[in-house]
């Protein structure tokens, strides 16, 4: 298992790349850009998955973990032990 | 609709509490070319906007800007952690702190708060557009002075991410403008009418 620290980073960086191809298929109809969005978006989601299942809720839709409501407790995001 | 995703874009962790430095860095929260004035011109501009491709990238990039607001805040309440009263008076943030604590709001770095005087909605496409292609340049030389000022590594690294994604939208707004004059051109001059506006109606023959 990935340590929690990594895990985020790694689930930031993919986020980048998605939000920053989206963007420019906002505006280009590319092929290339389209293929590299979805191998993103399927790693992206396995590791939202293991996160969120092993460490803390990214959105509240997954709040409960192990039938407990997790979703309010820190670290919150601009908490430094949270980064 | 939003969803809050509970990370940052970038992560921020700031080992050295600075007060002097968050009076400047404060303008890029609620100053005028900060994050709160980008967030809110992209999202209130986008309900005229012609084109989908448009629309989608006002929504994208105003977003964004909100997860940005949320960077420079957290930098904020990292830097004003921990003071000491003679730190407040040392380092000049006593003028803030009278009013707001350690509390984070939007204000320039002079002191006045944030004003919706700062964004344009003028309803034209062109000339939004336009706007922004401006707003974001003067968001990047806001914080390459900021990075002139900073010494502090774990500061800068963070202001580097979020001057970076200025020239990323100035980018993305550039397509925006070649998309909107392209379609315009289509059936007329560009600068013949506003396509937010003018030619709405089905029988419109202008």
């Amino acid at each position: 298992m990935n340590d929690k620290k990594s895990l985020l980073n790694e689930i930031r960086a993919l986020d980048f790349a998605l939000l920053e191809t989206g963007l420019y298929l906002n505006a280009y109809d590319c092929q290339e850009a389209k293929d590299y969005f979805k191998a993103i978006k399927e790693k992206r989601e396995n590791l939202a998955y293991e996160y969120e299942t092993n460490y803390t809720p990214l959105r509240m839709e997954n709040g409960m973990q192990n039938g407990e409501w997790q979703w309010h407790k820190g670290p919150w995001p601009w908490e430094s032990e949270a980064n | 609709m939003w969803i809050y995703e509970k990370k940052l874009q970038y992560p921020v962790k700031i080992k050295n509490p600075n007060p002097a430095l968050a009076k400047i860095i404060i303008s890029q929260l609620g100053g005028p070319h900060g994050e709160m004035g980008a967030s809110t011109r992209y999202l209130q501009q986008r309900y005229h906007m012609p084109d989908d491709r448009i629309k989608g990238m006002f929504t994208d990039i105003g977003t964004e800007e909100l997860a940005h607001m949320e960077i420079v805040s957290s930098i904020l309440h990292q830097l004003t952690k921990n003071l000491c009263e003679a730190d407040i008076k040392k380092s000049g943030f006593d003028t803030y702190f009278v009013d707001h604590t350690v509390g984070v709001f939007p204000q320039f770095a002079s002191g006045n708060p944030f004003s919706t005087e700062t964004i344009s909605v003028s309803g034209d496409v062109f000339a939004d557009i336009h706007e922004n292609l401006a707003a974001e340049q003067k968001a990047r030389l806001t914080y390459d002075n900021i990075l002139r000022l900073a010494d502090d590594p774990d500061v800068k690294d963070v202001i580097r991410f979020l001057r970076a994604r200025e020239v990323v939208h100035y980018q993305r707004f550039g397509d925006c403008l070649r998309i909107a004059q392209d379609k315009a051109n289509d059936k007329c001059n560009f600068y013949l009418y506003n396509p937010a506006f003018d030619c709405q109606k089905p029988d419109c023959h202008c």
